[in-house]
């Protein structure tokens, strides 16, 4: 061996002695980074369980924090862990003593206990577990569970947990709404209204009310609309409310309206809808609740037209006009389209048609072709002889029916009646058989005996008005016969004294042609003649007077009856042995002062020319009571006997013939006294005197 | 002195003519009557305007135009209105008599029975209207 040999053996070795280090020296390097690695792992694995610990252990304080019982129990139901809610649930306390659930389970849910617990098995949970369990001291609860299972990390079960929720109360509490509910179930299906509940116009439930009153059953009413059952003529009302109760203004509403009943007829119902919204406000359902008014509502319909009627016709003079107000009134009581009114003509015995309603009206508001019928033809002409009032329900089956215009399958006709004899016909029509009914024949006689009424009144009227045009006329033609009577008054009275004045004169001149040629007799009888013609045309003169007093209206002024008496003592020849005196002083009247004037004058000249006393007295006095005077004329004359008392008022009854008296004056007194609505009466005593006694009206 | 006054009576009764006439004569009066018996004689007597009356004694109660009748003409006619004319009547009646003066009268006499007071009412009713100046005396 060389050395070179062994030189390079030799350096061959250090070379590799070298690279020997030098490996085992990464060797070492990358060691410790695989521990250091290693190392960072597990410090990181330990991390991450501590992590998960930690999970589970803030898990579990929420769950022991939560308000509801939570338990952990093993796999044979063993209980090994329990929150405070948990023990105070179920009376245990798994510190103190073992519990497990299977002896929990009320006996009755056992089943559905052991079905849950296999699908908790199967599944790995359940939930919605809803039964009862028996307490420590066996109280049973309800309970609402939600469990899991709980696996190791070999994904092993080992055990299982549970949130149990006390439901007892609630429980309860649903069970008592659904108590209640069944209640008022009962009530809305017994309800004596009709109850719908409807959704976007659909019943979505109705109770039996409603379907009676409609006269549908439940499951039609369910697969119609509101609309279906809806008149559309009460559409524009409801599309009011509704859109009021969509636009959220209004929660509910009431209205008045009319249902279509399955048979086609229609009912009128008070409605009241209510709306259920939900959280959003919007409408989930409406609640409406239906009275049936239409009974109520046609008796307030007969009392409106009734008053509709009365109203029109008050006043009203004739029985056209009257026929015109009420003709339009009865067709829209009755629902006809066809009313006619008749009127009786008794003299040509006949019917006529003097007001309509419907086709037989034109646009002028005139009759088109007006029917006359005969009395007793045609059933109007029947009813205006027989008087009473028919339905006829099917007028094909009556051979008395006339078509006017158009054949309508019922009629009704009721007559107008004055003093049991008919004078009109009410008469209507309508296509439907069995259309009309009591209540309208009814209501229709009750019109027609309104309107019989007002005619009679009208009728009544007529004759006073006509009473009491003759009586102005007669008052008219009176009182120009009172002036015309009053102007021949003066011209008789004129006439006649014309001639009495020539006689005077005629005989003056006699006498003044004759002077001293007459002898005493002639003389006298001259005389006689004159005096006889003064007393004559004192005569006329009253006469005149008399039927001058109430001719005139007198005009009433205030007349003073002192200065009247004044007057009268003026003017009348007052003996001197007589004296007039007033005890009081007299009033003044309102009156006419030559008429008041006429009573004391021909009372006064009375006393004067009849008193036969030395010492003649005539005293005036009067009272005043409330509504009139009363006067007195006492003298201490002849007197008059008891059974002239009466006759001294009457016109030329004069008890003493004498020159001055006519018997006219106490005729003029009680004429004017008549006219001032007084009395007059005497008292008298033969010899010892008179007092006239009178009374005035204020 | 006394004037002579043309006096027109308008009188229908013959003996009221002849007391007028037999008033004046009794009572020694120049007085000149001149007669008519009714209103329209008057009217014809007093177309004649150079012979007008002075004054005109009226009686209301005529036949054919009654004394109020004439009136009411006379004192339509612008000539004729002026004459005094006194009415001469036996009707008392309150209405002739207010009628009457609502036309226009000059006087209101009533005939008394009496022949005596029917002089004395002439002789008074004369003396009067023959002191008054006259719109036609001569």
């Amino acid at each position: 061996m060389s050395q070179n040999q062994i030189d390079i053996l030799q350096r061959a070795l250090k070379r590799e002695k070298l690279a020997r280090k030098q490996a085992e020296k990464i060797l070492e390097e990358k060691s410790l980074q695989l521990y250091n690695t290693a190392e960072e792992l597990k410090y990181a694995n330990e991390k991450l369980e501590g992590l998960l610990d930690e999970k589970t252990t803030q898990l579990q304080g929420i769950f022991e924090n939560i308000n509801d019982a939570y338990i952990v129990m093993d796999l044979e139901g063993n209980v090994i862990k329990m929150n405070d809610a948990a023990v105070e649930l179920f009376g245990y306390d798994i510190n103190k003593e073992t519990v497990n659930v299977i002896s929990l389970i009320y006996k009755e849910d056992y089943t559905y206990a052991m079905e849950s617990f296999m699908e908790l098995g199967d599944k790995g949970y359940f939930s919605d577990y809803t039964a009862r369990v028996y307490t420590k001291t066996k109280a049973v609860k309800w309970v609402h569970i939600n469990a899991s299972i709980v696996y190791d990390k070999q994904k092993q079960p080992i055990a299982a947990q549970g949130i149990i929720r006390d439901i007892t109360e609630s429980k309860y509490t649903a069970e008592l709404i659904e108590e209640q509910r069944v209640e008022l179930d009962i009530i809305v299906e017994n309800a004596p209204f009709g109850i719908a509940l409807t959704q976007y116009g659909k019943m979505v439930k109705t109770n039996k009310a409603f379907q009676d009153s409609l006269g549908f059953t439940e499951e039609e009413l369910e697969n119609i609309t509101v609309k279906d059952i809806s008149v559309a003529e009460d559409f524009p009302e409801s599309k009011i409310y509704i859109d009021k109760m969509d636009a959220g203004e209004i929660n509910n509403f009431v209205l008045d309206k009319r249902y279509k009943k399955k048979d086609g007829s229609i009912i009128w119902a008070k409605t009241s809808v209510n709306a259920v919204r939900d959280q959003t406000g919007k409408i989930k359902y409406q609640v409406a609740l239906i009275e049936d008014i239409t009974s109520q509502r046609e008796k307030a319909l007969i009392i409106n037209m009734i008053n509709e009627v009365a109203k029109s016709v008050l006043g009203k003079m004739n029985i056209y006009e009257i026929a015109w107000e009420i003709v339009n009134s009865i067709a829209k009581f009755l629902g006809t389209e066809d009313c006619v009114i008749y009127l009786v003509n008794t003299r040509q015995k006949t019917i006529e048609q003097i007001a309509a309603f419907g086709d037989k009206v034109n646009k002028s508001n005139k009759i088109v072709n007006t029917v006359i019928l005969p009395l007793g033809e045609g059933i109007v002409g029947r009813v205006a002889q027989t008087g009473v009032a028919e339905i006829i329900n099917d007028t094909s089956k009556d051979a008395a029916y006339v078509v006017d215009g158009k054949r309508r399958n019922s009629e009704i006709t009721i007559p107008i009646l004055n003093n049991g004899e008919v004078i009109g016909i009410i008469d209507a029509e309508h296509k439907s058989k069995n259309y009309f009914n009591k209540q309208h024949l009814k209501t229709i006689q009750n019109i027609a005996s309104l309107v019989a009424m007002q005619l009679k009144s009208a009728i009544n009227l007529r004759a006073r008005e006509k009473v009491e045009a003759k009586n102005d006329e007669l008052l008219l033609a009176l009182a120009k016969s009172n002036d015309e009577l009053q102007e021949y008054a003066h011209i008789v009275s004129h006439d006649l004294k014309s001639p009495l004045r020539s006689i005077n004169a005629l005989t003056s001149w006699i006498k003044e042609d004759n002077k001293g040629q007459l002898d005493e007799a002639s003389l006298q009888n001259f005389a006689l003649i004159e005096t006889t013609l003064e007393k004559m045309e004192q005569l006329i003169t009253d006469i005149l007077e008399y039927s001058s007093v109430g001719a005139n209206d007198f005009d009433l002024q205030d007349v003073n009856l002192n200065e009247i008496v004044d007057e009268l003592k003026q003017v009348l020849f007052v003996p001197e042995h007589i004296s007039i005196r007033t005890l009081k002083t007299l009033p003044i009247l309102k009156g006419d002062k030559t008429k008041l004037k006429q009573v004391f004058q021909n009372l006064i000249s009375n006393a004067i020319k009849f008193n036969d006393k030395a010492k003649g007295s005539i005293e005036i006095d009067y009272f005043e009571h409330k509504s009139y005077y009363q006067f007195s004329v006492k003298d201490n004359g002849v007197g008059i006997e008891s059974k002239y008392h009466d006759k001294i008022f009457k016109i030329f009854h004069a008890l003493n013939k004498s020159k001055d008296s006519t018997g006219i004056g106490l005729s003029i007194v009680k004429k004017v006294i008549d006219l001032y609505q007084g009395e007059i009466w005497v008292e008298s005593e033969l010899t010892k005197g008179t007092t006239f006694h009178f009374t005035i009206k204020k | 002195m006394k004037a002579n006054l043309n006096v027109l009576l308008i009188e229908d009764d013959t003996i009221e003519i002849m007391k007028l006439n037999r008033t004046i004569s009794t009572l020694k009066l120049n007085h000149n009557i001149v007669e008519a018996n009714n209103g329209e004689d008057a009217l014809k007597i007093l177309e004649r305007k150079e012979a007008l009356p002075d004054i005109i004694l009226l009686d209301l109660n005529m036949p054919k135009i009654n004394g109020i009748e004439f009136l009411s003409i006379l004192k339509k006619d612008s000539l004729l209105k002026h004459i005094p004319t006194i009415v001469l009547t036996t009707s008392n009646n309150q209405k002739d008599l207010l009628e009457c003066y609502k036309i226009g009268i000059a006087g209101y006499v009533l005939k008394p029975l009496r022949y005596e007071d029917y002089v004395s009412k002439i002789e008074i009713l004369l003396s009067y209207w023959s002191i008054n100046e006259l719109t036609t005396a001569i």
